[in-house]
């Protein structure tokens, strides 16, 4: 499955870019894809990121499915 | 559990937020109280002033968010009618950022709920800021509380 990811605040600045192209296994873990963006891109690290699924907070080990919506953000600093 | 009377109401908006306007989104007859909080910039801040401040935000996700956190304070608390609306872009001091308003029949369930609804929104909306002054601009530390950190 290939999934378009999203990018947040610090991430997206490392990144340079508001998202990115994963391809690999449907059934993938947040992990996993985290890990293969991070090999992807050298400059992005994403230790200690959030993760969300289709606007709902995720753990890594929660695994994706194709049409899936994932994004990766720093901790939150609403109000 | 309480029903909400009528549909609660969640923006997030680059516009100024138009506190008048917020007030009269939850009014109902059957409420004797309006309880609000309203959020603004602050400097300085950690002891640095602060020019202004970038926030942003992942919407689909802060919209989807309001909506749990109203769900759980209809199911605990006796409410009428709840409004959450949070300000992006760049907010100037004394701007404000966030506003809470809920309407409820007595006045103790809608305090208790405007201050459990800061606290979780703050928590959990996926928001971040960049705050800017004189020396440069830095992200302002956030929680994690709401999420399992990589």
């Amino acid at each position: 499955m290939e999934l378009n990811v999203k990018l947040f605040a610090q991430y997206r600045d490392l990144l340079g870019a508001e998202s990115a192209t994963w391809s690999g296994a449907e059934g993938s873990t947040v992990k996993d894809i985290a890990l293969g963006l991070e090999h992807q891109h050298p400059q992005l690290s994403l230790k200690g990121a959030l993760a969300a699924i289709n606007n709902e907070y995720a753990k890594p080990s929660d695994a994706l499915k194709a049409g899936d919506e994932l994004a990766f953000f720093p901790p939150v600093a609403g109000g | 559990m309480a029903e909400p009377l009528q549909k609660d109401v969640f923006i997030v908006s680059q516009d100024v937020l138009d506190i008048a306007w917020c007030y009269d989104q939850v009014r109902l007859p059957c409420c004797g109280a309006i309880s609000s909080f309203v959020g603004t910039v602050r400097t300085p801040n950690m002891g640095k002033d602060v020019s202004y401040l970038e926030y942003e935000g992942y919407e689909a996700m802060i919209l989807r968010q309001m909506e749990h956190v109203a769900c759980e304070l209809h199911h605990d608390l006796e409410l009428g009618k709840i409004l959450f609306a949070h300000r992006l872009g760049r907010l100037y001091p004394e701007e404000a950022s966030i506003a809470i308003f809920i309407a409820s029949p007595h006045r103790a369930d809608g305090l208790a709920a405007v201050a459990r609804a800061i606290d979780a929104l703050k928590a959990r909306l996926p928001i971040w800021k960049l705050e800017v002054g004189a020396d440069g601009s830095r992200w302002v530390e956030g929680s994690a509380a709401a999420g399992t950190p990589l």
